[in-house]
């Protein structure tokens, strides 16, 4: 949700390249409807988008985002910006690797001191199926670089958004688990 | 799909224990783990706020205090998303029984 009530979202199907989209929902006058405005159309892979709302509440002129997709297909970050004539244009953060990173981002991402956070699908070697919790940092350079902070073990599936406590730590939800129950779990990471 | 706006006139329920599930670099704590958990989010009162699987709506505090809200009635549908609203309530998605 942005400013004034707005809402923003995304879909992974649909505009001119059937790749998926990005819009917005304006809130009607008393009485009246909601209009959707067409601010962005995928081209080139089909982008699965799921929008971070914390950044943009603070910055209008922003919207951050993250999809399947990339240079490697592994999924990306990136930022839509608007500009003047209302266009707006797609910068790529971070392209996730096929090897090395863990891979599809699937969480709406959570924006805390110049650092960006979310979860993906996968893990790594054993914990490969399970998914993880990852922070992107930009470095002096201006390049954006992954540091895993969590791997989860079996299924767990991460499911939604983070939440980042003032204090540092991470909130969390799983569907599924690796125990016997296959349940899912409400977690705390408190990170070293 | 519905949605239902969470009010805060809620009794004290439960307060399970927290305990550890694995251990990495960093420390993680199983809060909560009797079945599917789909979503989470921070409060106006700056706890942290999740739906659980047997149609409450669970909530933990910073210093870690559990308690567990029964909202819903028969047919309401099962909850499965939230978020905190700009009119300062918390909103619930409820998915179709």
């Amino acid at each position: 949700m942005g400013a004034n009530g707005v809402l923003y979202g995304a879909t992974a199907y649909g505009g001119s390249s059937g790749a998926g989209t990005v819009f917005e929902l304006l809130p009607p006058a008393a009485g009246g409807t909601w209009s959707a405005v067409l601010l962005y159309t995928f081209t080139g892979r089909r982008w699965s988008c799921t929008l971070a709302t914390s950044g943009y509440r603070k910055r209008r002129d922003s919207l951050r985002d993250y999809s399947g997709g990339g240079s490697a297909g592994a999924g990306t970050v990136f930022t839509l910006t608007p500009g003047q004539d209302g266009i707006w244009t797609k910068t790529a953060l971070y392209d996730f690797a096929k090897t090395g990173d863990r891979k599809i981002p699937d969480s709406p991402l959570v924006l805390r001191s110049n650092a960006i956070y979310g979860t993906a699908a996968t893990g790594t070697g054993a914990h490969n199926a399970g998914g993880s919790i990852f922070v992107l940092r930009k470095t002096a350079g201006g390049a954006w670089t992954e540091t895993v902070l969590h791997d989860f073990a079996g299924a767990a599936g991460p499911s939604g958004s983070l939440v980042i406590e003032k204090g540092g730590a991470i909130y969390g939800a799983t569907t599924s688990g690796p125990g016997p129950t296959g349940s899912g779990m409400v977690y705390k990471i408190a990170l070293q | 799909m519905k949605s239902a706006r969470l009010l805060w006139t809620l009794p004290l329920l439960t307060v399970p224990e927290i305990s550890q599930a694995q251990q990495m670099a960093n420390t993680v704590y199983n809060i909560q783990a009797s079945g599917s958990y789909w979503a989470i989010t921070t409060g106006p009162d700056g706890a942290v706020w999740f739906p659980e699987p047997s149609d409450k709506i669970g909530r933990i505090t910073t210093a870690g205090v559990i308690t567990s809200y029964s909202i819903l009635n028969a047919g309401d549908g099962g909850p499965s998303g939230i978020a905190a609203g700009p009119d300062g309530a918390l909103w619930v998605h409820l998915a179709a029984q």
